[in-house]
């Protein structure tokens, strides 16, 4: 794109050459400063930090000499890869088909598919794990209990979720929603033409979309990968509790214990991220590999209506297997949690005498804090999604769109803060946030900012594969029609990457409502939120609470999602007219 | 509306030189021909004339104003050069109007005026009945005058074409290139009409430039370039041609294998230089000379096909070197028949190979 | 509701010999009342207007009690309660001194050796409360220099199903029995204060084998020592080692069938301490707090919660009392070091 020079002072013309163009730079200039400022900032204090001694505070290298040479740190990464890549496995392999069914074929119930995919999302992971423990504890489990009762006595115990491949499966499939709103918001701005091209040489429909749709959608497939590692690999609540009985460590249980031992490692668990900034941003430089020689735009200036593949007789064994996600994600676990959350007291099990709304009533009346928590979650997630979404948006066009020279650095840091386990994040947000000139300590900005940062990656990713999908042409038509770069953003970016700008939303705000770690230095008991309690109820052993707050934290998030889908689809990029039928009769 | 010139215009991509030193004038209300195989940097100086790309070296002005150069370039925005692309860019989430109306939403036009341009505008490419649509509802060639549309309707001083045509089928192509052409007569904007199909360059352009490896290889008239083309590559990327490569033995002739065979010599090439001799199939003869002054060689016929108005014939004329001709359907010749093929002298031209 | 009373009062001033006012509840809150208004602590705390406790101790139902009582005692002053694992709330205030920011009015946390380490830096401000006259003897002056008190009881026992289990084990030592195989639950030392407490006193009582044979148990083995109730009440184990007595006896209470054991080999006990940071914002609505937890009303909440009151004059919940049992305490100059040693210990023969 155009480098804007003012220095024309040639004698030679009356060069008309371009003046710096002000809304522009003022923007650009904007997004670097608000970058320097949410994510430089405290990440710059973590990696301060990681070369600092604990005790003494003097500069060292010893951490990370720790970090490298101690078995006792080495097992827990170790642990931690296979983790992250078992779990991006099986939310790649579960949600790319899934998405490929809700928005590409006849598939029936395909908006309730699409529903529960996003209720299994609103789950904080701690709080599915909890789900699960109740529902494939070896002993107590309640899927174990009913084969015993079926198998006799003797017949074992089947599942056993205190394991490595308990934990991936609770982190896979609470993972699912992340590639599955990826990639069918890919899959739905795709032109159809692309797969009639394979279809018409005689391909069938699922090596048509093995060997087209899909690889047409690898930039998405390829972000809801790796987000799904980093995932993996930055989830404290699932090996936390699944994990921790059965002696297997994993980075971020062990960034815990930092904190835990008298005096807390703050600066070693610093040091200690590193090691996942190098493999994450591995992953980020294959991903420019492999991405870079291809094109992928999926939205010209030429389009064709959208059309559905017919299933024919597979369309019910594909709802079967769509049916997978939310039977694992959401009606078992909240079945079991909705169980305990109407007892009064959950160890006396199920009779009449013990059921209760006792802490539904709690919740929403007996206690002060939860109604200033329920405010605020939901004032901070509303606001911080905005700003992430604006702000990864407008960076993954600079990115996308090279607008100023060192682009890609600028992707660079907005992929950070992700990576980093949000406990060591927290402290670099304290230590950013809270001195001079910012002195945000105590107030809702602080939060807001810290989840806006600490998501940015999401957006930023998301917004870039909606991006790279969208012919340049489109914009250069408004340009040489006379726009300007921020009217052609506006007026043609944005609304084309419309349905996939409100799907980017939720998939930033979700994550924000359910976080924990990141907010666990910087609430303040003013600005205290919904998981903060949740967690302080689970450290109190109040598992009735914890469970009837899940499913309240669940309703008002599914109720908003209720409001909000309409939203979603008026925005749609694809759009026709009343006259469709007539217009199936002009010869083309 | 406003004149282009282009001087010494370079541009590279990392260590890909897309564009090495041309130099074009179009004056103004000419519709020129950017014509070259695909990779030969026509596309690169639309970019360049649009103001997506800075160049390396070199200028371009529209009339006295200075567009770009390396020390900076005008925005696409300010320049009032319009663009219609090769996938048409239409925006799928506006209408018809919509997407015509734009450049003049963007201008704060008086809503009267703005009406009544994009109802001249719709009218011109004869898509009144269709403004409402959204532009998954219309056809290839119906969005492809949307395109058209949109680029006039602000009354560009100049306006690029980057095959506008290539989407579309041979049929509606045909009609489309007159359809650009009138459209040109009428307004008479200066137009840069990008393409690889020869016969749309000849059949839309004032002037052609012929493009081959980021240089421009000949800069004229359609006829120039058909008839009198600059060198080798131009004679062949334009019409069907026969090349023999050889050696100059000095001006007006050419040494090919042991034989030595004489034209009108364009190369001015020295002796021993690499040069062509080229001669298009229509004008060979075989068998009769029918009194032209000839170069003539003995050969033998590969293949022959009916073609109706005429047969072509391709003859064997040794060391590997072939030559086709055609030749009146009556003439009947067979694989194996031995022939003499004759080159008409004023036919023939010597010529440089590409630049 | 004092005002309402004492309005009450003077309305039916004529009845003053009243028995219901002059001896009942209405005749006792305008005492009170007239006796905080005289306290010149309280008319100070009440200029600052407010109050923030960074609190570990207690969960967070016995907190809003003691929190509520305060700010029904002492109205005037807005109370701001963050309560969080005590490890956290302790970084927390960590970083807030690192970081320049005064927050903070009163912490309470488990561990003594937060506050050693506040001490050395000179973070923490020197208050005598006069109330902790009223504890037990063994717990009063902790800290010669008066910087930190004891904020918190708090006893490690066994827990068990009752139900499940007809003869629940009365020691430590009675759980390395072999019909405890696999049925053995608890917490994890490290991340639970009060089970790294506990490793420590287990491997000065018997040493090293003891882990060893309670590794050979296969228990299960959570993260904090509430899982051991959890795990307990799922019906996941039978038997909680390291198990937090008070919590135990809240659960028994609400009517979940599990009951605690206290081990003859000694209850561990574990003191959670409190302290006035030297930068409080508000110090003395702080010293205003620090001793009303010494007050009759906050150990009656205490008891009601199951806990161990901070009054001698105050009994347990059940008619439980320290005397009543035997118990030990983790006590010495290197703590820090035995914690870490304890965790390597469990780490290399517990799992």
């Amino acid at each position: 794109m155009g480098v804007i020079s003012t220095s024309s002072r040639g004698a030679e013309a009356r060069p008309v050459m371009a003046r710096v163009p002000v809304v522009k730079t003022a923007i650009l200039g904007a997004v670097v400063l608000l970058l320097a400022m949410l994510v430089v900032q405290p990440f710059g204090w973590v990696v301060f930090n990681s070369f600092h001694d604990d005790a003494t505070g003097a500069w060292t290298l010893n951490n990370y000499a720790r970090v490298v040479q101690s078995a006792d740190l080495i097992e827990p990464l170790v642990n931690s890869l296979l983790l992250a890549t078992a779990t991006a496995v099986i939310a790649v392999g579960i949600g790319v088909p899934l998405a490929w069914l809700v928005s590409r074929t006849d598939m029936p119930f395909r908006r309730s598919i699409r529903v529960l995919t996003l209720t299994a999302f609103v789950t904080p992971s701690f709080i599915g794990a909890t789900g699960w423990i109740l529902l494939a504890a070896p002993n107590s489990g309640w899927l174990n209990v009913l084969w015993r009762s079926l198998a006799g006595a003797d017949g074992g115990t089947p599942l056993n979720i205190y394991s490595m491949a308990g934990a991936v499966f609770v982190c896979g499939i609470y993972t699912v929603p992340y590639s599955f709103t990826m990639v069918s918001s890919a899959l739905d701005e795709m032109a159809v033409e692309l797969e009639d091209a394979a279809t018409t040489l005689g391909c069938g429909v699922l090596r048509t979309m093995l060997s087209i749709t899909i690889p047409l959608a690898a930039p998405a497939v390829i972000a809801s990968f790796i987000l799904s590692f980093i995932q993996g690999l930055t989830l404290f609540g699932v090996p936390a509790f699944l994990l921790t009985p059965t002696g297997i460590p994993v980075v971020t249980t062990k960034l815990a214990e930092f904190y835990q031992l008298f005096p807390p490692e703050i600066y070693l668990a610093a040091a200690y991220c590193m090691p996942l900034l190098l493999v994450t941003g591995g992953l980020f430089w294959m991903r420019r590999r492999y991405l870079g020689r291809k094109q992928y735009v999926t939205i010209s200036g030429k389009t064709r209506a959208g059309r559905q593949i017919r299933l024919g007789g597979w369309r019910w064994p594909a709802l079967l297997f769509a049916l997978l996600m939310p039977m694992t994600a959401v009606f078992l676990p909240y079945a079991a949690l909705l169980l305990v959350s109407l007892t009064r007291a959950w160890g006396q099990g199920l009779s009449w005498e013990n059921l209760s709304l006792y802490w539904y009533w709690w919740a929403i009346f007996g206690n002060s804090e939860t109604h200033t928590a329920i405010v605020n979650s939901l004032v901070y997630s509303t606001l911080a999604a905005t700003l992430c979404v604006a702000l990864g948006t407008l960076v993954a066009y600079i990115v996308e769109r090279r607008l100023m020279t060192g682009a890609s650095l600028l992707g660079a840091v907005a992929t950070v803060p992700i990576v980093i386990p949000g406990i060591v994040l927290s402290v670099g947000f304290f230590a950013a946030y809270t001195r001079a000139p910012f002195n945000l300590y105590g107030t809702p900005l602080l939060l807001i900012a810290a989840f806006a940062a600490t998501f940015l990656p999401i957006a930023y990713s998301h917004g870039g594969s909606i991006l790279k999908g969208i012919g340049p042409e489109l914009e250069r038509a408004a340009r040489s029609l006379g726009a300007g770069e921020a009217r052609t953003f506006l007026s043609i970016t944005i609304p084309l990457m419309g349905g996939g700008l409100v799907s980017g939303w939720f998939l930033v705000f979700i994550p924000i409502i359910r976080e924990l770690s990141v907010a666990v230095f910087l609430i303040t008991p003013k600005t205290n939120v919904m998981t903060t309690l949740i967690y302080n109820a689970k450290d109190g052993g109040n598992y009735e609470a914890v469970c009837a707050m899940s499913v309240l934290l669940l309703l008002i998030t599914l109720l908003l999602v209720a409001i909000a889908r309409p939203l979603a689809g008026l925005t749609g990029a694809r759009r026709t007219s009343r006259k469709t039928a007539e217009a199936a009769g002009v010869p083309s | 509306m406003s004149g282009i010139r282009i001087t010494n215009l370079r541009k590279t991509f990392g260590n890909y030189t897309a564009l090495r030193g041309i130099d074009l004038q179009v004056p103004n209300g000419t519709l020129l021909a950017l014509l070259g195989p695909s990779g030969c940097g026509k596309s690169t100086t639309l970019q360049l004339l649009a103001g997506f790309e800075a160049p390396t070296e070199g200028e371009i002005w529209a009339d006295d104003v200075l567009l770009s150069s390396p020390r900076g370039v005008l925005p696409p925005e300010k320049r009032g050069i319009s663009l219609v692309f090769q996938n048409y860019a239409v925006w799928p989430h506006k209408t018809v109007a919509e997407n015509v109306a734009f450049g003049l939403t963007i201008r704060r036009l008086p809503k009267a005026e703005l009406t009544e341009r994009l109802d001249r505008a719709l009218r011109t490419v004869r898509l009144e009945s269709l403004r409402d649509r959204y532009p998954s509802e219309l056809s290839g060639g119906q969005q492809q005058r949307v395109a058209l549309a949109r680029a006039l309707v602000v009354e560009p001083a100049i306006l690029l074409l980057d095959e506008p045509l290539s989407n579309l089928d041979a049929h509606l192509r045909e009609e489309m290139r007159f359809e650009i052409r009138q459209v040109h007569d009428l307004l008479g904007i200066t137009t840069v009409y990008v393409t690889h199909d020869q016969s749309e360059a000849l059949v839309t352009a004032d002037r052609v430039a012929v493009m081959k490896s980021g240089a421009v290889q000949q800069f004229g008239s359609p006829e120039d370039v058909f008839e009198r083309p600059s060198n080798a590559f131009v004679a062949g990327f334009i019409g069907s041609n026969n090349e023999l490569v050889g050696t100059s033995e000095g001006a007006g002739a050419i040494r090919v294998g042991d034989t030595v065979l004489t034209a009108p010599d364009r190369s001015a090439a020295a002796r021993g230089n690499p040069v062509s001799l080229c001669v298009r199939p229509s004008k060979v003869r075989l068998g009769e000379a029918g009194g032209l002054p000839c170069n003539s060689l003995p050969g033998t016929v590969i293949r022959s096909a009916y073609l109706g108005e005429h047969r072509d014939v391709l003859v064997d004329v040794g060391v590997g070197r072939t030559i086709r001709a055609f030749v009146p359907p009556e003439l009947r010749y067979g694989p194996g028949a031995e022939t003499t093929v004759h080159l008409p002298i004023d036919a023939c031209q010597i010529l440089a190979p590409a630049v | 509701m004092t005002d309402i009373t004492r309005r009450g009062l003077l309305k039916t001033g004529g009845l003053v010999g009243t028995a219901l006012l002059s001896g009942g509840l209405a005749g006792t809150g305008f005492a009170r009342l007239a006796a905080a208004q005289d306290d010149p602590l309280y008319a100070a705390a009440r200029k600052e207007g407010a109050l923030t406790l960074y609190w570990g101790s207690y969960e967070q139902q016995t907190m809003e009690a003691i929190r509520d009582a305060f700010k029904a005692k002492y109205p005037g002053i807005e109370v701001q309660l963050l309560r969080q694992a005590s490890q956290t709330v302790y970084t927390r205030l960590r970083l807030e001194l690192q970081n320049g920011v005064a927050e903070c009015d009163s912490l309470g946390t488990t561990n003594l050796l937060h506050y050693t380490e506040l001490k050395k830096i000179g973070a923490l401000a020197a208050y005598d409360p006069p109330d902790a006259a009223m504890l037990p003897a063994a717990f009063k002056g902790l800290d010669k220099d008066a910087m930190y008190h004891v904020g918190a009881i708090s006893l490690t026992s066994i827990n068990y199903a009752p139900g499940k289990v007809s003869a629940p084990p009365t020691s430590w030592m009675a759980l390395l029995e072999d019909q405890w195989k696999g049925k053995i639950t608890t917490g994890s030392p490290a991340f639970s204060g009060d089970v790294a407490s506990w490793v420590v006193a287990i491997r000065r009582k018997y040493g090293d084998d003891y882990l060893r044979r309670f590794g050979q148990q296969k228990p299960k083995v959570g993260q904090s020592n509430v899982d051991t109730v959890t795990d307990i009440l799922a019906g996941e184990r039978v038997v909680g080692s390291g198990a937090p007595f008070s919590y135990t006896l809240t659960q028994k209470a609400a009517g979940n069938p599990i009951d605690v054991s206290v081990p003859t080999d000694d209850a561990i006990l574990n003191l959670g301490l409190t302290g006035i940071p030297a930068k409080a914002p508000h110090p003395n609505a702080a010293r205003l707090f620090t001793n009303f937890l010494y007050s009759k009303e906050v150990s009656d909440i205490l008891s009601r919660n199951f806990w161990p009151t901070l009054r001698t004059d105050v009994a347990w919940a059940e008619g439980r009392s320290l005397d009543q049992m035997k118990w030990f305490r983790n006590t010495g100059d290197d703590l820090a070091a035995e914690v870490a040693e304890g965790i390597a210990k469990w780490k290399e023969l517990v799992r």
